[in-house]
């Protein structure tokens, strides 16, 4: 990956980081490298968020109240703190799956306009 | 977030700072943990995927600090802080930290006495009802080239009798008196002698008795204690 990648990935990230994250933990509770995990497969290997962004974002909404953490055991026996979606969050990631998907509506057919 | 519960999680977040920081380590550390296996699973040796976890970790203090900074409080968090180090780095310096006092000092000195003048001459006007046309006349002593020359008490009259541009006119005397209570110490003031029309050119009554009369004013007038 270039450091032109690198910079387009991050700067794509600071908008998007919370949504993706949110959508991670839709289907399951995750550690803190899981999400990050879950983030590079859902997007196709496009975004694999570094834990400088990702870890703010998640102790933010929890502080919020979308994400609950609770400290369990790993696959590997090691404790580890998992993140999972409350109501409130769920009802967040709907809402800004709508504003995402309406934006991008926006941003495309403005680039398509001649 | 609604008020009450962002004021809520102020003070939890002041209250539980130090188990927030053993959790916020310990979730630090089973990341590089977890990745270093993801690594080794992928071929690496472990050295190699435990440096390489560190490396995108990217610094555990940096993190932390971005973590904090996403806190609610973290805006007087950091505040604190950046005043403790301030006073640090001034105590490492006498030097500067005297320049810089000295400096203010100077400053705040001249602007509070510019002020002040700018105050008392500009800003307050008198505490009469109409202060902005009230005005002093002086004579000029073409001779000497002194502007306020003593008026002599003719012209005084005369002035008074002949100019169409003031209401009215009065004469002031600025003079020392002294002053003897009941059998107290005598105190000289300062006083002015001044003609019958000075309480009304000020627009203002004396707090006790009453001032004089245009009738009080002339020699061999009644004289009358006020």
């Amino acid at each position: 990956m270039s450091a032109r990648d690198a910079d387009f990935k991050a700067d794509l990230l600071q908008g998007t980081l919370d949504l993706l994250v949110l959508k991670a933990l839709s289907a399951q509770s995750l550690h803190g490298l899981g999400v990050a995990h879950r983030i590079n497969q859902i997007t196709k290997a496009t975004f694999h968020p570094k834990p400088g962004s990702l870890f703010p974002s998640l102790h933010r909404m929890e502080e919020a109240g979308w994400l609950k953490a609770e400290w369990g055991e790993s696959e590997n026996n090691r404790r580890a703190k998992f993140y999972s979606l409350t109501k409130a969050g769920r009802r967040q990631l709907e809402t800004e799956t709508e504003d995402w998907q309406r934006i991008a509506l926006a941003i495309g057919s403005a680039l398509r306009a001649t | 977030m609604k008020f009450i519960s962002r004021a809520a999680s102020f003070f939890r977040n002041a209250a539980q700072k130090q188990r927030q920081e053993r959790e916020l380590s310990d979730e630090l550390s089973s990341y590089v943990e977890f990745s270093t296996h993801a690594k080794m699973k992928e071929g690496m040796n472990e050295p190699d995927a435990r440096r390489a976890a560190v490396m995108e970790l990217g610094g555990v203090e940096q993190v932390k600090e971005e973590v904090r900074a996403s806190r609610t409080g973290a805006g007087f968090e950091s505040f604190i802080m950046d005043v403790r180090y301030a006073l640090r780095s001034l105590r490492k310096k006498p030097g500067f930290t005297i320049t810089a006092v000295v400096a203010l000092a100077l400053g705040i000195g001249a602007n509070t006495a510019i002020f002040s003048v700018i105050n008392g001459v500009l800003l307050r006007s008198l505490s009469y009802p109409t202060p902005e046309r009230i005005v002093m006349l002086w004579e000029r002593n073409v001779a000497n080239n002194r502007m306020q020359n003593v008026v002599s008490p003719a012209n005084f009259l005369d002035w008074q009798k002949a100019s169409t541009s003031f209401e009215q006119m009065a004469a002031v005397w600025d003079t020392r008196l002294n002053v003897t209570g009941d059998g107290g110490q005598p105190e000289e003031i300062e006083a002015q002698r001044v003609s019958a029309s000075f309480f009304g050119v000020l627009g203002v009554q004396p707090l006790l008795g009453r001032g004089f009369v245009a009738d009080e004013d002339r020699p061999g007038g009644n004289p009358v204690a006020c």
